[in-house]
């Protein structure tokens, strides 16, 4: 099947008022053979190269020859294969594939956080400005040496006092008085790679402009810092970077002066939307993992598996894991579909461009992906009773690494500040039609009228549940605003509960309309529309919680009012969920794996 | 060199298989075919031997789950390791397909090629292991067949083959042209290359008509195997051994004298 790509959709919160998606967003089955095919190929070298040697590389085992280390062997293999340089242009070596193949890719790469993030400083974050930004010289200088990882790069961004507030760093470099070379003074922290990077993306200020160079970390004046003993991808190399009058070359500014939050920026989008995808398949991993165990432990004489219990957190792994599934798919699939109304012989900087208007969406990405992780493994520990403790069951890996997820490529909570200021500000500059929709709903609240309807026969029912959950949070999205007014960057309490309550409404619409589009002739259309309502329950319950207690904060007067009319607006939230997620547990253990 | 290899496609070694509402195929649902570990091992062998004017010829009669599109794509998989190209026998009835028909039709679209150095079969297909085609198809093309190779070199006309055999390694010469079967240590695993996946395409998958004979067997029925019986615990320490010698020898077989 060839890409079927959907109609626009206004980028940084346009889904909120949008009536309920029942076509035109993507989901994973809208993939091409092509992409899925490089994703097996990507799976293929996870499960023979680097999951039979998670303890070797957390150890940091040599390669079998003895000559390097096995981390980086792994690396330059997966380059090798093409795994480091899917959206690098082919004139440099790469493949000049889509984003969404290269996130296909992330996402069947999972489950080893320290591989994927060994891959990823070097690949990602540690290329791509280059390939963004550099010009001719510096790409043809650099990007084939990185796609075939004969040199390793990293991004050296984060500084001791500068972590989230990435963009004040005191590193600086100076130019020389004949114009050949900056002399680069400072430190950078937790850069991963650092241990054996040969070259970095140094943000640094130069003539008081906050830049990035391009450092090759084999000159004098370089120092690495000690390896930090890390909670999670201990594979990984995270270590400080200390610069001590450093020259390098004045043709290795990368962009133009002052281009830091530009370059920073943009690649943190991409970061975002590549960790969310991993996580996302780490989650359906831990699903698999966990099903195998509580199939065979048995206890009482039965398998674990068979009690209702497990069954019940087996259904809320799945639902939550379909959801953020169909999230990640609906966001690349919107991208695209702006991307592709771009005029001919477009340039990469215009695409990124693209992706900047969609912060609000990457930044859902980012939090739903590794949060869902959070949430699975929460669970998958638990349903392993002592062995889900032992590291030889790989969950306690998976935990240790999950962390971090929530840490870098901006902390959940600098990502939850982005959404939530993203949506405000879309509705305050009109680019959404916030206005027209608030309209409609005021007139119905007054009229005391229920103008709701479905569109379509298949999951009709939903389809008016994400309706009312899409008019309760527009309500609420005003009475934030018009209650906080003008102090929305200090109100961050209620500015995430918010970012919460859109964020389950985004990830819940996406299951739907993922659903509908397959129809009710689907092979799995049964168990698919039993997830949609546990990801809609799971929503409605998140999104109910923040607006009472948004509103209890932000109304001064009347709030007894806005309880009536948000409670009216969320519509009757009964739902049988017990029934229910005994059927997705029934499904999933006839399957044996995370099979959706 | 020109070398020929043989491919199947067969269920996903990870797939929880499934009788299907006829009682004698397997439910395709949720089955993913692969190019079968074997398969895959001689595929990278014969990457390996074929030299610098060399050519690796994949051939797959359409058997399988999905028929035509099973193995064409098992085609495609060997393509995207690095094979130069394809060459499909498709077949309408795959279900009882016994054997020697199998090799019959590959013998047959060999012959077609005019000339072939080596070839080479996975020592089995994961799901029947019949372990038949291999040997007939030598028979019937009328090469020396060396099977369960683990390693193999090419020089001067020859191959040096190194086989598993019970208890013993057999190093074996063998004159070219010969088929030969290989074990899974034959080759490193190859994994293929993002570029080769999308060059694959663009490689010619040729179709070979053969007329293939009215099914001589048919699968009357299919069932998963019996569960595993219940372990025993015979006694602790050193007493025990006697009984645990005395069982496995007489009541599980598994130790002969
Ligand atoms: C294993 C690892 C690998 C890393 N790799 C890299 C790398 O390769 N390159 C790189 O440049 N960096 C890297 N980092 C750094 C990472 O990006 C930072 O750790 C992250 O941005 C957070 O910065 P910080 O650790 O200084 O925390 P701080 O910014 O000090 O945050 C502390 C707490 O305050 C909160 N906070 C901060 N600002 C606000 C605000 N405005 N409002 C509300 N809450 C706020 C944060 O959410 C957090 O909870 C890595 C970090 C780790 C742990």
């Amino acid at each position: 099947m060839t890409a079927v790509l959907p109609p626009p959709v206004a980028p940084g919160g346009g889904f909120l008022l949008t009536p309920a998606a029942r076509s035109g967003v993507f989901s994973r089955e809208q993939t091409s053979e092509d992409q899925l095919e490089m994703a097996d190929a990507a799976r293929a070298f996870l499960e023979g190269e680097i999951l039979p040697h998670m303890e070797a590389l957390e150890a940091w085992a040599k390669n079998e020859a003895g000559d390097s280390l096995l981390m980086i062997e792994k690396l330059r293999e997966a380059c090798d294969l093409g795994l480091g340089s899917i959206e690098l242009p082919e004139e440099y070596d790469g493949l000049g594939l889509s984003l969404t193949t290269s996130l296909l890719c992330s996402e069947a790469l999972c489950a080893c956080a320290s591989f994927a993030a060994t891959l990823g400083a070097h690949a990602g974050i540690g290329t791509l400005p280059i390939a963004y930004f550099g010009n001719d010289e510096q790409k043809a200088r650099y990007l084939p040496k990185l796609a075939s990882a004969e040199i390793i790069s990293c991004y050296a961004l984060t500084e001791p006092g500068n972590g989230s507030d990435a963009l004040h760093g005191k590193t600086n470099a100076v130019l020389s008085d004949d114009g050949s070379h900056y002399v680069l003074n400072g430190q950078k922290q937790f850069i991963t790679n650092g241990s054996w990077a040969d070259i970095s993306v140094v943000f640094t200020n130069i003539e008081g402009k906050y830049s990035a160079l391009i450092v090759d970390l084999h000159t004098d004046g370089v120092t690495r810092g000690a390896e930090e003993k890390k909670m999670g991808i201990r594979g990984s190399s995270t270590c400080g970077l200390i610069f001590q009058d450093v020259k390098v070359p004045a043709e290795d500014l990368l962009g133009q002066l002052g281009d830091a939050a530009k370059i920073a920026l943009n690649i943190l989008y991409v970061g975002r939307l590549k960790l969310g995808f991993a996580t996302m398949g780490t989650a359906k991993y831990a699903i698999t993992k966990t099903l195998d165990f509580c199939t065979s432990r048995k206890q009482f004489g039965r398998p674990v598996i068979e009690f209702d219990a497990q069954q019940g957190k087996l259904a809320e792994m799945a639902a939550w894991t379909y959801a953020c599934d169909s999230a990640c798919y609906r966001a690349i699939g919107d991208i695209d579909a702006q991307i592709a109304l771009l005029p001919e012989g477009h340039t990469t900087l215009d695409e990124i461009a693209i992706l900047r208007q969609f912060g609000l969406e990457c930044a859902i990405v980012k939090i739903c992906g590794s949060e869902t992780l959070s949430r699975v493994l929460y669970h998958a520990l638990r349903m392993h009773g002592g062995y889900g403790f032992c590291e030889e069951y790989q969950i306690e890996r998976l935990a240790r690494d999950n962390v971090v997820d929530t840490i870098y490529e901006g902390t959940n909570d600098i990502n939850r500040i982005v959404l939530s200021g993203a949506l405000v500000e879309s509705a305050y500059m009109g680019t959404i039609p916030f206005r027209e929709t608030l309209e409609s709903i005021h007139s119905d609240l007054r009229d005391g009228e229920d103008t709701l309807a479905a569109t379509g026969d298949y999951l009709a029912a939903e389809e008016i549940r994400v309706l009312h959950l899409k008019r309760a949070l527009t309500y609420l999205t005003e009475r934030i605003l018009i209650g906080i007014g003008k102090d929305v960057r200090t109100e961050q309490q209620v500015l995430f509960m918010l970012s919460d309550a859109i964020m389950a409404l985004y990830l819940a619409e996406a299951a739907f309309a993922r659903t509908v589009q397959l129809g009710a002739d689907h092979d799995q259309a049964g168990v698919r529309a039993d997830l949609v309502r546990l990801a809609l329950h799971d929503a409605e319950a998140q999104a109910r919680s923040s607006s009472r207690d948004a509103l209890a904060h932000v109304e001064t007067s009347g709030l007894a009012e806005h309880l009536t009319n948000i409670d009216r607006l969320f519509g009757d939230p009964t739902m049988p969920v017990v029934a229910i997620k005994r059927r997705v547990a029934e499904h999933f253990i006839a399957a044996g794996r995370y099979d959706i | 060199m020109r070398v020929f290899v043989c491919v199947k496609p067969v269920p996903d070694t990870a797939a929880r298989i499934k009788v299907g509402g006829d009682g004698k195929t397997i439910d395709p649902s949720g089955v993913k075919f692969i190019l079968g570990p074997y398969d895959a091992r001689t595929v990278a062998k014969a990457l390996e031997l074929k030299g610098e004017d060399g050519e690796v010829v994949v051939v797959s009669a359409g058997m399988g789950g999905k028929g035509e599109s099973a193995a064409n794509k098992r085609i495609k998989d060997a393509l995207a390791l690095g094979a130069d190209r394809g060459i499909f026998i498709a077949d309408e009835a795959p279900e009882n397909r016994d054997p020697l028909a199998v090799a019959k039709a590959l013998a047959t679209a060999i012959q077609n090629e005019g000339g072939h150095d080596l070839v080479l079969c996975g020592r089995q297909a994961m799901d029947d292991q019949a372990l038949a085609v291999g040997p007939m198809l030598a028979t019937l093309l009328d090469l020396p067949c060396v099977t369960d190779a683990v390693s193999l070199e090419v020089s001067d006309g020859k191959a040096v083959v190194q086989r598993a055999a019970e208890g013993r390694v057999e190093t074996i010469e063998v004159t070219l042209p010969a088929l030969i079967t290989g074990q899974r240590d034959l080759a490193d695993e190859r994994y293929p290359k993002l570029k080769d996946i999308l060059k694959a395409k663009k490689k010619s998958v040729a179709t070979f008509d053969f007329a293939w004979p009215a099914p001589a067997y048919e699968v009357v029925s299919l069932a998963p195997p019996p569960d595993p019986v219940a372990g025993k615990i015979v006694g602790e320490g050193p007493d025990a051994v006697p009984e645990l010698l005395k069982l496995l020898q007489d009541e599980a077989k598994a130790l002969t004298f």
